[in-house]
């Protein structure tokens, strides 16, 4: 019990003592203290980076009011001109605007992090695009080299069907010299060494082989007047020569129905080639026109290509008062001034007419009905010139007359 | 009886004209003391109260060595009576000062420790001047001396 009581004593000694420390405390420290204390909160406050940082500083405010508030008396005398709460309003003033510093730096962070994203997406974007650039720069360079490549391999073509024509022409006229064509009758040994030198030069398969491939040539391809002009010279005089040894070669294999045969379908071979030449004529020139846009009925002779394009013609003329004046004009345009005008004409006309692919007379009616088609767009407006002057005639006369009846009435009479 | 009462006015009237106007209920206290270095002048000067004396005679009062204020601080306090007191660090005594003109003439020197005060510190209190130091041991003073007694 007694024990009891002791240590009951000695705790309120401990108490005693502990307030009496805390009573003897220098209030001039407390002043300095608190003002040391509102500075590094200020200095913290001035020096936060981070809004996490800043709202540490809250904990520290919290605890200098909780520290200094009972204080707030001895401080406000003591801190005069200053005040206790004014100084601890600055510190939350401060906070406040650092805090809200922080804020807009947090927004604009995260602004600048979407923009940052979006940037980061636009650049993919643009990587992208650049490598589809890329590739279709190259499909395009491959695109170029490769039609670079492909007219290349029609020139050589070209200038490869020309050589071996010329040589399978020239074995062709060795296998006759006109000395021997102009033999009414081949003797034996004529016959034997044209045999001979047919079979070991392979000149029939060498003919057809060059003929077909002339024929396939113009197929695949699509030429200008100028490449068909030097084709179809070349096949002329082919077939020039042809025609002379032809009869001749039927005349030697007389006895040989298969090699008659060959001989006859090497005729209709050169029949085919004259025809594809005419027929590159005419799909070149279509092609011309689908190259425009204007859509042309098929054509393969002068005739059908004069149709075609009057039935064009009509056409248009009909669809004059169905479409706007506009397009009905640009219509007009594309086909006249930039089409028949400006390409086919120049080009063909005179090559058309020249091979008697085409005459002057189914020019003349494609003329006369663009001339129609013209004045239908643009109706003529030379009446006018008749109707205003017969007007000012009607009024002249009209004027001299009143005038003349005029001084009828300020006659006097009797003089 | 006539020159008596003449005399009693004149009286009177001779005192009224020579006793000062008093104002009551002054208070001349610090709400809390002031701590002041001694300049190479041995002077302190106290910009808030605007208070500036040598203090030279004191230090040389506690340590008979007037250049013994080098480096030091005065602790420096007013009560609600306009008594001040003045003590420094390792001090044995605080003394207190009342103001005249151009000069503070000792009112009091109140022994404190015979080893010197350590830290002190001087509190405004109600009634007196609280002096704590070092090891948390507390005076209530007043220009008369320690309330209480030592």
């Amino acid at each position: 019990m007694k024990k009891n009581i002791l240590s009951c004593h000695f705790i309120c000694l401990l108490i005693l003592a502990f307030t009496s420390i805390s009573i003897a405390q220098s209030d001039y420290e407390t002043v300095q203290k608190f003002k040391k204390d509102c500075e590094k909160i200020e200095h913290q406050i001035k020096n936060a980076n981070s809004a996490d940082e800043i709202n540490l500083i809250t904990g520290n405010i919290k605890e200098l009011k909780s520290k200094y508030s009972r204080h707030s008396e001895l401080l406000d005398k003591a801190l005069y001109p200053e005040k206790y709460h004014a100084m601890i309003e600055n510190l939350d003033n401060l906070f406040t605007l650092r805090e809200e510093d922080f804020n807009t730096v947090e927004v604009l962070k995260v602004e600048v992090s979407d923009l940052k994203q979006r940037v980061d997406s636009l650049s993919i974007m643009n990587d992208e695009l650049q490598i589809s650039l890329n590739e279709i720069q190259l499909l395009f360079d491959k695109s170029s080299k490769e039609s670079a490549e492909l007219n290349g391999i029609v020139a050589d073509l070209k200038t490869a069907l020309y050589r071996r024509d010329m040589l399978v022409i020239n074995m062709v006229h060795d296998l006759m010299p006109p000395v021997m064509r102009e033999k009414p009758i081949l003797s034996s040994e004529d016959k034997e060494q044209i045999m001979s030198d047919i079979e070991n030069k392979n000149i029939l398969i060498n003919v057809k082989t060059t003929i077909r491939d002339n024929v396939r040539y113009l197929d695949l391809t699509s030429l200008q007047p100028e490449d068909i002009s030097e084709l179809q010279e070349q096949q002329i005089e082919f077939a020039e020569i042809w025609a002379r040894i032809g009869p001749r070669l039927v005349d030697v294999y007389s006895s040989d129905n298969n090699r008659v045969k060959e001989l006859r379908e090497i005729d209709s071979l050169f029949a085919v080639w004259t025809a594809s030449v005419k027929k590159e004529v005419w799909q070149s020139i279509k092609e011309e026109f689908t190259e425009k846009g204007i859509p042309l009925v098929d054509f393969s002779d002068g005739v059908e290509f004069t149709n075609s394009i009057n039935q064009f013609i009509e056409n248009e003329k009909k669809n004059i008062d169905d479409i706007p004046e506009e397009e009905a004009k640009y219509s007009f345009e594309l086909f006249v001034d930039s089409t028949w005008s400006s390409e086919i004409k120049p080009k063909w006309a005179s090559f058309l007419i020249e091979n008697e692919l085409f005459t002057e007379n189914n020019q003349a009616t494609i003329e006369e009905n663009i001339d129609v088609w013209r004045s239908e767009l643009y109706p003529s407006r030379l009446w006018i010139w008749f109707i205003i002057p017969g007007f000012l005639l009607a009024g002249l006369a009209l004027l001299l007359r009143m005038l003349k009846n005029g001084a009828q009435y300020y006659d006097i009479p009797g003089k | 009886m006539r020159k008596s009462l003449l005399f009693i006015f004149a009286g009177l009237l001779t005192y009224s004209a020579c006793s000062s106007l008093t104002l009551q209920s002054a208070n001349f206290s610090w709400p809390v003391e002031s701590v002041l270095p001694v300049n190479s002048d041995g002077n302190v000067v106290d910009q808030r109260y605007s208070i500036e004396f040598s203090a030279l005679p004191l230090f040389f009062e506690e340590y008979q060595d007037s250049s013994a204020y080098v480096g030091k601080e005065v602790r420096l306090i007013r009560d609600q009576q306009g008594y001040y007191y003045m003590t420094a660090n390792e001090f044995k005594n605080v003394y207190v000062f009342q103001a005249e003109e151009g000069k503070l003439i000792l009112e009091n020197k109140i022994s404190i420790s015979e080893t010197g005060i350590v830290k002190p510190a001087f509190n405004q209190r109600t009634t007196y001047i609280e002096l704590i130091h070092a090891n948390n041991k507390s005076f209530s003073l007043t220009h008369q001396g320690v309330e209480g007694g030592m």
